[in-house]
């Protein structure tokens, strides 16, 4: 067991401060972009709020009115005023409409001229036909009310036009409880995906490029201890590296989502990255044997951020595109994601979606499987050559 | 015999490292592999440690055949390389401990090896140093004491004596002069002419990876046709006093230039007294006078001289 | 002596393969891979008719014939069974249950379900706005004003936005090629490098050689800038040609942008190759981290925080080089050019100058006390 110490040994002389840099850094990534909380799935309907910027040149009681209608019905962001902020906002999608009250609308308005509202917005999108059949129910209402002869005042058909727009339909909100509700830590450990990627990966290959450090090598070659002996050793430090590894973060998990974890879904959830923690182990083994030291930390970013991108740890795999999904199979991380995915929505476990989520589970180990068979070829090939 | 190699061939796609070598080794040598950078010392070392595959011949290590999976030769080998190969995470005792570990299984016997080897090369005073803080020197040391601290059989050294301090290196050459009276057969290869006479009980001399000579000192020495060498600081020479000591008998050959007179004796034979007596007699003053034997140096160089003529 | 130092610079970083690898092969990698996860993204954004189901359609034909008439759903008639499971299934947004009220059950407060909501406010709505009409003015039922009255008229004009426009997936695009600009800048601390002898034999060599520094340096600074805005640029036309990324046309801004980000990261790589006491290797790592941490902040893992930055630390967002190259580009696809784009070239020059100033100002002065 002497190369099994000696693993330690290095790791705790050697590579301690890179490996807690790696987590420190990892762990900010999954807070940073951590969808604070998981809310109490509301099963009380409320209108959503499109995000907007309401600016009213025509001074008058009607576009006033007009203006704390929409200020009602949606979420005004007051500190956003000129046109280059506009414009800016809606870019990143910070708003999702400016309506620009131009001058003389009410008296265009009222006057049958049919003006048109300035509207800066994401063309054709479901915020925009959400916006526009609100503002011109207003619009409408009150119109039909002016030419109506209806003989009310300015104040009356406000107030008219309020009373009537005040009335709602009852929604409903369907309560499943056969469906989950665990978002927030679904995104930490969809995300966690790259961590351990990332993580294990440099961190194994790196103690074994000390390892296989050609002179060192060499007089380990000569001595009577089998080849066998040191690989085995050599993988069971790197067992046990992944296994702290994925205790930590489990325990990372367990103190931001303290309840989620404790549920039959945490539970699950830890399970599913131990299944994805043996391919990262097996994987950061394999590239341990086959890349020089040099290109090891181009390989291990390539490899941890392409499947974290196309696996769908970054982006939501219901939004990656139909052909980039096609590709994604073959990526370990997706079967990854997918398992967390579904555990994610279902509320109640039944045996039918436990055998689905094991059955990802599986599809995991058998990648890690293949990685580590891989392995193995490639260090009895090394065996038998020249060293 | 310790190692037999018997027709080894080894090419590295069009160039031949090492062309039909033969080697026999004898328990108790010091044996020396002595050529230029590039002759195949090494490539030769790694073939018959099973490091590297060769093409051609058989290699018998305790007359038995050289595998890589030879475990059962391998325990008894300790082998100190080129390179310095030692664990910068760890310290001195432990890269001893570690090494010994892959041999001696047994914790209290282990220790002692250990506690010995680092005695041996002198360490003692830098057991928990990490080997960034040793000099070149120490380090060679520390490379040492992982290669034999099992006490080993057959030990090989390639050219373990490449930038080090004269002390270390006095040091490092006691202490394979006492493995070796302790019973370990060695194989020493080096560029160092001097080191390997000095050490060597009997040597090879390898060129273009063939065996160009072997033997003892004395009996390379005795291959080439040069004498002893006279050197004699003549203030004036007569061209006829010249001709007369040229005709002195065991003289080889004499020159005459810029003050400097060099008298070289034929083979084995000695000429200092008779050329002494001339130059007395002569009354020729003179003002410094040495003389030198024949190196291993000379050897070489007449050697492979004599193969390029060829 | 300048041609010649000039040409061995070049072949020496041409032939370096890790250079490639970092500054022309990363970023069309990571590209790549951007293209390939973000292609769908904003697919939410294009609205689809909403796929309803009714349930007791028979109680109230009107209702459902002006549902149909809206346009925007593609409807069913379903039983309320099939319509639960339809829409636990997701196959539906929602479905509606017409009886003496009509209500709707949907899955969440979307905004499709808020559509829904507002389709059925609407026509109570309605009604209730006729009758209130009615009672205030009984006449109108004889004229034709209700019955040709246009509930529905769009009073939102047209648009100023163009969808193409506002594809804010190229802000990560334009990271990309701000992070292989500023790679540039360790090649401008290996410059410093070699003309140092504290830190380089190599340095050491030039230094008592005859060839005046300032040349070396101007020569190897010159080479590095070169290859840098070459790598810019076969980032930019992989972007361009094989992303189909969009910059908007005007190419020849993107090309000065590109030349003077690639002159200010290596000028900053000469500044802290000056600066920074200690050996190269380190000297990179500050480069690629303050690179990192720069294209951090103008977006590139997550756009919101350029937004952020730019709204609650706008002075960050004018010292950060990352930024000023991905907000430059920005200015040229969203605002054509302009005093936007302007000021974000100035600033990249006057950095440039001000690095490129220090470090000339710091090697003049250096003498070593130990090498």
């Amino acid at each position: 067991m002497h190369t099994f110490k000696l693993y330690f040994k290095i790791i705790s002389r050697g590579l301690i401060w890179s490996f807690l840099m790696y987590f420190g850094i990892f762990s900010l990534f999954a807070v940073v972009f951590n969808n604070t909380g998981d809310r109490e799935k509301s099963y009380e309907f409320s209108l959503y709020k499109c995000d907007t910027v309401v600016i009213n040149y025509d001074d008058s009681k009607f576009s006033d009115s007009f203006e704390e209608y929409i200020t009602d019905q949606s979420s005004v962001k007051n500190d956003i005023k000129s046109e280059e902020e506009i414009k800016d906002a809606l870019f990143f999608r910070q708003i999702q409409m400016a309506v620009i009250i131009p001058e003389n609308f009410s008296e265009d308005f009222l006057n049958g001229k049919n003006p048109e509202l300035k509207v800066e917005a994401i063309p054709d999108s479901p915020s925009t036909h959400l916006m526009s059949l609100m503002m011109n129910s207003y619009l409408n209402t009150y119109k039909l009310y002016y030419d109506g002869n209806s003989g009310f005042s300015e104040d009356e058909i406000i107030s008219h036009v309020k009373a009537d727009l005040s009335k709602e339909s009852e929604m409903n909100i369907l309560n499943d409880s056969s469906k989950g509700n665990l978002s927030g830590i679904n995104f930490f450990f969809n995300f966690s995906a790259y961590v351990f990627l990332a993580m294990l990966i440099l961190s194994i290959s790196s103690i074994m490029a000390i390892f296989n450090e050609l002179n060192l090598r060499r007089r380990c070659i000569c001595s009577p201890t089998k080849e066998i002996r040191f690989s085995t050793e050599y993988f069971m430090g790197n067992l046990v590296i992944s296994l702290a590894v994925w205790f930590l973060f489990s325990v990372y998990a367990f103190i931001l989502y303290p309840e989620q974890m404790l549920s039959q879904g945490g539970l699950l959830y830890a399970l599913n990255s131990l299944a994805f923690v043996m391919i990262a182990l097996s994987l950061g083994f394999l590239l341990g044997n086959v890349c020089s030291p040099k290109i090891i930390s181009p390989i291990s970013t390539i490899i941890s951020l392409g499947c974290a991108f196309l696996g769908g740890s970054f982006v939501p795999q219901e939004l990656l595109g139909e052909n980039v999904l096609k590709i994604a199979r073959v990526i370990p991380s997706y079967w990854f994601v997918r398992a967390n995915n579904t555990i994610a929505e279902t509320g109640v476990f039944t045996s039918g979606a436990l055998k689905e989520i094991f059955g990802y589970m599986g599809i995991q180990l058998c990648f890690a499987a293949a990685f580590l068979a891989a392995a193995l070829v490639i260090i009895k090939r090394k065996r038998t050559a020249s060293v | 015999m310790v190692i037999q190699i018997e027709n080894l061939v080894k090419r590295y796609s069009d160039l031949v490292a090492i062309d039909h070598l033969n080697l026999e080794i004898k328990e108790g040598e010091i044996f020396g592999l002595l050529g230029p950078n590039g002759s195949g010392k090494t490539t030769t070392i790694n073939c018959i440690l099973s490091l590297l595959q060769y093409d051609k011949g058989t290699i018998k290590i305790f007359g038995k055949d050289m595998t890589p999976h030879s475990y059962d030769i391998k325990k008894d080998i300790g082998i100190v390389m080129q390179n310095v190969a030692v664990f910068d995470e760890l310290t001195v005792y432990e890269n001893i401990d570690y090494f010994c570990s892959l041999y001696i299984k047994d914790r209290a016997e282990r220790k002692k090896c250990v506690e010995e080897a680092i005695r041996f090369v002198g360490l003692e005073d830098f057991r928990k140093f990490v080997p960034k803080k040793l000099s070149g020197g120490l380090l060679r040391r520390l490379n040492i004491a992982c290669g034999v601290a099992h006490k080993p059989k057959l030990i090989i050294l390639d050219e373990p004596t490449v930038a080090v301090d004269p002390q270390s290196r006095n040091n490092i050459l006691e202490g394979i002069k006492n493995l070796n009276k302790n019973g370990a057969t060695i194989i020493y290869t080096s560029h160092y002419m001097e080191e390997v006479e000095q050490l060597c009980t009997r040597i090879a001399i390898i060129d273009k990876g063939r065996v160009i000579a072997q033997g003892t000192t004395d009996e390379l020495k005795s291959m080439i046709s040069q004498g002893e060498k006279v050197v004699v600081e003549v203030y004036y020479l007569e061209d006829e006093d010249l001709e007369k000591i040229r005709e002195l008998p065991n003289v080889e050959s004499a020159e005459f230039e810029n003050n400097i007179l060099t008298v070289r004796g034929k083979k084995e034979k000695t000429n200092l007294s008779d050329l002494l007596s001339f130059i007395n007699y002569k009354k020729i003053s003179y003002g410094k006078i040495y003389s030198e034997l024949p190196t291993l140096n000379d050897v070489f160089l007449e050697i492979t001289g004599k193969e390029l003529r060829d | 002596m300048f041609f010649s130092m000039f040409k061995y610079s070049f072949k020496r970083l041409l032939r370096n393969k890790v250079i490639a690898f970092w500054l022309i092969f990363w970023p069309i990698i990571l590209a790549t891979l951007f293209h390939l996860a973000f292609s769908n993204i904003l697919s939410d954004e294009q609205f689809n008719d909403i796929d309803i189901a009714i349930v007791n359609a028979g109680n109230n034909e009107e209702f459902v014939d002006v549902l149909k008439d809206t346009g925007i759903y593609n409807i069913s008639e379903q039983s309320l069974d099939e319509a639960k499971k339809m829409l636990i299934d997701k196959e539906i947004t929602g479905y509606i249950t017409v009886g003496d009220e009509i209500t709707a059950t949907v899955n969440q407060s979307g905004i499709n379900e808020s559509i829904i909501k507002m389709t059925l406010d609407k026509y109570e709505q309605v009604s209730n706005s006729y009758t209130a009409l009615i009672t205030a003015n009984p006449q109108i039922v004889q004229s034709d004003f209700l019955t040709e009255f246009d509930f529905s008229h769009d009073y939102i004009g047209s648009q100023t936005q163009n969808k193409n426009n506002l594809n804010l997936v190229v802000i990560y695009f334009y990271t990309v090629i701000a992070m292989a600009a500023l790679c540039g800048g360790s090649r401008g601390a290996e410059d410093i490098s070699g003309i140092q002898a504290d830190q380089s034999d190599v340095g050491a060599r030039t230094a008592v050689s005859p060839a005046k520094k300032s040349v070396m340096f101007f020569a190897s600074v010159c080479a590095s800038i070169t290859t840098t805005f070459i790598s810019v640029l076969l980032v930019v036309f992989y972007l361009m040609f094989a992303l189909k990324v969009e910059f908007g046309n005007l190419f020849g801004y993107i090309v000065l942008l590109c030349f003077i980000s690639s002159v200010t990261s290596v000028f900053l790589g000469t500044m802290i190759g000056v600066l920074v006491k200690k050996k190269l290797p380190f000297k990179i790592g500050l480069v690629i981290a303050i690179t990192m941490v720069g294209c951090f902040f103008s977006g590139m893992m997550a756009i919101d925080i350029k937004y952020l930055v730019q709204e609650k630390a706008p002075l960050l967002a004018y010292i950060n080089p990352a930024n000023l190259i991905t907000d430059g580009l920005y200015s040229l696809y969203y605002y054509g050019v302009g005093e936007r784009y302007y000021i974000n070239i100035a600033i990249l020059s006057a950095m440039a100058v001000i690095f490129s100033i220090v470090t000339i100002l710091v090697i003049r002065r250096q003498k070593y006390a130990h090498l």
